[in-house]
């Protein structure tokens, strides 16, 4: 897709840190797109990278020892050639986040109402008493009950739900086109993550947001994304749709991110397959596909040459990092057989 | 919900009976019982699964088995022996046979001690005779190499493999009952399975009875053979794993089931919520009257308000403690 | 399966400042410094240097030469001898004193700090009463009420660092308390005792040590200021801080260097002391734990 004022567009995107161990290479030459409105899931364990390549898309991280190559192009604004000090106009009515922790990404000291105000402020068009009904509009958007009464309080009087729903408030208070939500539910209780997504969903329908969802959760990528972007030590090993990634996945190590996750629905008898040993050391990367020394199905090939994403050629919207994709389920039932058998 | 009475325990000599179990924290507000009236079993090689949100006192239960906490009031029976009313040195004898593997796998290992030392400090501690070879055995039943392991510190591990030289360092005494606090909620996906695999493993090798805590009930149903669902402070519902989770009886239990975000459960999730909670938990320090769920629960009626209901029998071992339970065919 | 030890993979990327690159070579040269004043103070008496309390052993007022490398004060005492002999006292009184408050304070503040609320609320009691005291009046009235012989001096001192050395490792300690390998221990089965000196103990040496080398800079500071005020060991024997005193009633008179080679001595040793102390800090800080 080329860019258009109406696609975020990710080329080639590098993000090394220097360390003093060397370069590191926290996310390595990634491309995708991305059209308005869509919902965009970022998976990957810890250490993926998906972090940091969700934090890099509006220039979040602090760079004195960061050297960011490629570019990125969010609604037609180039990103990646924005000086420091434009950085500002970037956020809020283009773009915002929300973070894991709402308890530390909320002011300690600051009533909710106040800092909300803050955002708003951001934002030319309002004036005092326009926007303390504002800051009681989007806090009741948001799904807090008494808006009024609870924008007097301070975070810590509220639930961890409740201040999750505040930093949305606060989120999406300029009506940004992008919402990055980084781990949006994980510190939260099951019953309340799905109030949770529920509200970002409805949010972004509402709003025609773009929503990129970093997570380590494949239930809350099937729940909520229409797109996945599958990461692996800093690379992009799949992309698709979401039906496409979590059914019928090309990639081996998405095939065993899904078998090594428990289900409620998965008969007790049927073994987890974890995926042996641990995600590479970012200093001592493997040369070839970095997945290759913990691959069910790699080959020599696989230990030499990196393999580049390719577009399936039937679902081209479905690309992959893989020389031997699994074909379908099939071929993967298959291939989980032979493992069986090899095990014994 | 929010159940007292006694009658799903089973009467068979049991490893862990608890019964009537009361916690109190002394808070600035004054006294917040954490957990009350609580009663359940574990029987001889069997894992109990608890499970319930934050707040729901299930790592305080862990605790207060491990002697962590202090009971109020109530019994804790380990073969028979009340740890609440058990001396010191008693007491100390007891915690040989239970050990507990925390959350966080890292700050749950001394970070100024080697590995070699955390792993005989148990040993050490019970004055049980141990050498190299015993150390190594324990540690390659966890999957960890003791050569390079040994003279390391923790911090030059991952958090899985932390993990397994924490379950290294429980194994040591040979318990007959390993408690696991969240063991695997703080690895990734692919750690975590091999985690879970390994305690299954270590559980049937051992014999082992375990109490294993989480909030993920994915977690539960793959590792349970018997489900205990807490809400604040109480039991709601218990029984083997297939009856809680397929035929869920307590409103509580039917909504973490429904909002469990499953990968492998096919498109129909999206539209299979049956139950959906509104609000949160609400606070220790002023529990609502009668049943504790009725605020949140969809089938509240005037009688939930009054009286606190009573655990009963639902089926073939299930039990649960709520005054309209949920009839579920099948 | 085994296992093939890394880096940790998921460690922050964020560059790790200074961890790694060691501690710099300012941080030795302080610790040579600090080292080689200690050993010449031990050895001094075996040192081919003049008796610092001879007088008229080179011309008075003489500056630096060939065999009087500082020059000579005057009395015609070797200014270097008496710096030498001068660094006993300092560095006894900084290193003892700090030595004693560290065991003392330190033990305290190891068993109050762990679960003992009660013995907590009294000591910490205790500490704060103390604290309120001015430092310096609080000395001077010991050493009025005493005498002003090393030991009361060296005491004193130590005297006014138990409470600060307490509180430090007291928060310390109830930092590493609540730490989950903490109840780890005691699900174990492990005795208070046991759990204070096997699990806590070692976090916190590397706090003991910051702070003893920061103490000991300001006991060397404080000792200095009694001796400037003529209540520290009694004339002749030499302190750097009796020798400032001396050169300052003479300094009207002739030569600054009298004041001047005690007071480089006081002002490196110290910031020698409190520069280790903040690298070591550093270090500390940066994960590279415990020693």
């Amino acid at each position: 897709m080329e860019p258009t004022t109406d696609s975020i567009s990710v080329e080639n995107l590098s993000v090394s840190f220097k360390t003093d161990r060397g370069l590191l290479k926290a996310v390595d030459s990634v491309s995708f797109s991305l059209r308005k409105g869509s919902i965009l899931g970022i998976v990957g364990e810890s250490g993926s990278g998906k972090t940091v390549l969700s934090r890099t898309l509006i220039r979040l991280l602090p760079e004195t020892n960061l050297k960011i190559e490629g570019s990125i192009d969010l609604f037609g604004i180039k990103v990646t050639s924005l000086k420091q000090r434009q950085l500002r106009h970037l956020y809020g009515s283009l773009a915002s986040i929300i973070f894991q922790d709402p308890l530390t990404a909320l002011n300690p000291v600051m009533k909710i109402k106040k800092q909300i105000a803050e955002t708003l402020k951001v934002a030319s068009n309002h004036n005092g008493s326009n926007i303390k009904k504002s800051v009681i509009d989007l806090l009741d958007r948001v799904g807090i009950p008494d808006p009024k009464s609870k924008s007097e309080s301070y975070p810590h009087q509220l639930s961890g739900g409740q201040r999750q729903r505040v930093m949305i408030a606060s989120a999406i208070a300029n009506s940004p086109k992008l919402l990055i939500a980084d781990e949006p539910t994980t510190a939260l209780d099951v019953t309340i993550q799905l109030q949770i997504l529920k509200l970002l969903k409805e949010l972004q329908k509402q709003n025609d947001m773009t929503l990129i969802m970093v997570t380590h959760d494949l239930g809350v990528v099937e729940y909520i994304c229409d797109y996945v972007a599958v990461m692996y030590a800093g690379k992009i090993v799949e992309f698709g749709r979401t039906e496409d990634i979590l059914s019928r996945p090309l990639m081996p190590y998405t095939r065993a991110l899904i078998d090594s996750t428990p289900s409620i629905h998965r008969d007790k008898s049927e073994k987890l397959m974890p995926i042996e040993s641990m995600i590479p050391d970012p200093f001592n990367l493997p040369k070839g596909c970095r997945f290759a020394p913990r691959c069910r199905h790699s080959q020599t090939r696989c230990l030499i040459e990196s393999p580049r994403p390719t577009q399936d050629a039937i679902n081209t919207s479905h690309s992959y990092s893989c020389f031997y994709p699994l074909k379908n389920e099939w071929a993967v039932s298959k291939a989980n057989e032979t493992i069986a058998t090899s095990d014994e | 919900m929010a159940g007292s009475g006694n009658a799903h325990l089973r009467q068979a000599a049991e490893l862990l009976k608890i019964q009537n179990l009361k916690v109190e924290f002394a808070t600035p507000k004054g006294k917040t019982e954490i957990i009350s009236d609580f009663s359940i079993d574990v029987g001889d090689s069997e894992v109990l699964g608890v499970v319930g949100e934050s707040g729901c006192g299930k790592s305080t239960l862990a605790k207060t088995i491990v002697q962590i906490n202090k009971a109020k009031s109530g019994s804790i029976l380990f073969e028979g022996n009340d740890i609440v009313a058990l001396s010191k040195t008693q007491a100390k004898l007891i915690s040989k046979e239970i050990q507990m593997i925390f959350q966080d796998p890292i700050s749950s290992l001394n970070p100024a001690k080697k590995i070699r030392n955390i792993i005989s400090e148990p040993l050490k501690i019970h004055k049980v005779a141990f050498d190299e070879r015993s150390i190594n055995e324990t540690l390659s039943k966890v999957g960890l190499d003791a050569n390079i392991v040994l003279d390391r510190k923790p911090r030059q591990f991952s958090g899985g493999q932390c993990q397994r030289i924490s379950i290294a360092r429980a194994l040591g005494l040979s318990p007959k009952l390993l408690i696991c606090d969240e063991p695997v909620s703080a690895l990734d996906v692919s750690i975590q399975a091999q985690i879970l695999n390994l305690l299954i493993d270590i559980k049937d090798e051992f014999k082992m009875s375990m109490l294993f805590i989480s909030h993920d009930l994915s977690v539960i149903k793959y590792i349970a053979d018997r489900i205990a669902v807490m809400y604040l402070g109480k039991l709601c519902e218990v029984g083997s794993t297939d009856q809680v989770i397929l035929k869920s009886s307590h409103p509580y239990t039917q909504a973490l089931v429904d909002s469990v975000l499953d990968v492998n459960s096919g498109s129909s999730i999206k539209t299979r919520h049956k139950i959906e909670l509104k609000g949160e938990i609400p606070s220790f320090t002023k529990p609502p009257s009668g049943c504790r769920f009725r605020l949140r629960c969809p089938f509240a009626q005037p009688i939930c308000e009054q009286d606190e209901p009573q655990i009963r029998k639902v089926g073939e071992d299930h039990f649960v403690a709520c005054h309209f339970p949920i009839m579920q065919n099948g | 399966m085994t296992l093939t030890v890394t880096e940790k993979p998921n460690a922050t990327p964020v560059a790790k400042r200074s961890s790694s690159k060691g501690l710099g070579w300012f941080f030795w040269a302080c610790t040579f410094w600090v080292l080689a004043v200690i050993i010449l103070a031990i050895i001094a008496p075996l040192l081919p240097i003049d008796n610092p309390n001879k007088t008229f052993v080179c011309q008075p007022f003489s500056g630096p030469s060939g065999s009087h490398l500082l020059g000579c004060d005057d009395l015609g005492r070797d200014i270097l001898s008496r710096i030498i002999f001068g660094s006993r006292v300092s560095m006894f009184v900084g290193i003892v004193s700090i030595g004693i408050g560290l065991i003392i304070g330190g033990f305290l503040g190891l068993i109050s700090g762990y679960n003992n609320k009660k013995l907590d609320t009294v000591m910490n009691t205790i500490a704060n009463i103390i604290i309120s005291f001015p430092t310096l009046i609080l000395l001077l009235a010991i050493v009025a009420v005493f005498n002003h012989s090393l030991i009361v001096i060296t005491l004193s001192i130590s005297f006014i660092s138990i409470p600060l050395l307490f509180r430090v490792i007291r928060s310390a300690t109830i930092s590493v308390a609540n730490k989950e390998f903490v109840q780890a221990a005691r699900t174990m089965g492990s005795s208070r005792i046991r759990i204070v000196f096997v699990e806590i103990l070692p976090n916190i040496t590397p706090i003991i040590v910051v702070y003893g080398c920061l103490g000991i800079g300001s006991a060397i500071i404080a000792e200095g200021t009694l001796a400037f005020l003529g209540l520290s060991v009694s004339l002749p024997t030499p302190s750097w801080g009796n020798m400032i005193a001396e050169g300052a009633q003479s300094f009207l008179r002739r030569d600054f260097l009298l004041t001047l080679w005690p007071s480089i001595m006081i002002i490196m040793t110290v910031v020698c002391f409190n520069f280790i102390s903040q690298r070591l800090e550093g270090k500390f800080n940066s994960g590279d734990g415990a020693i």
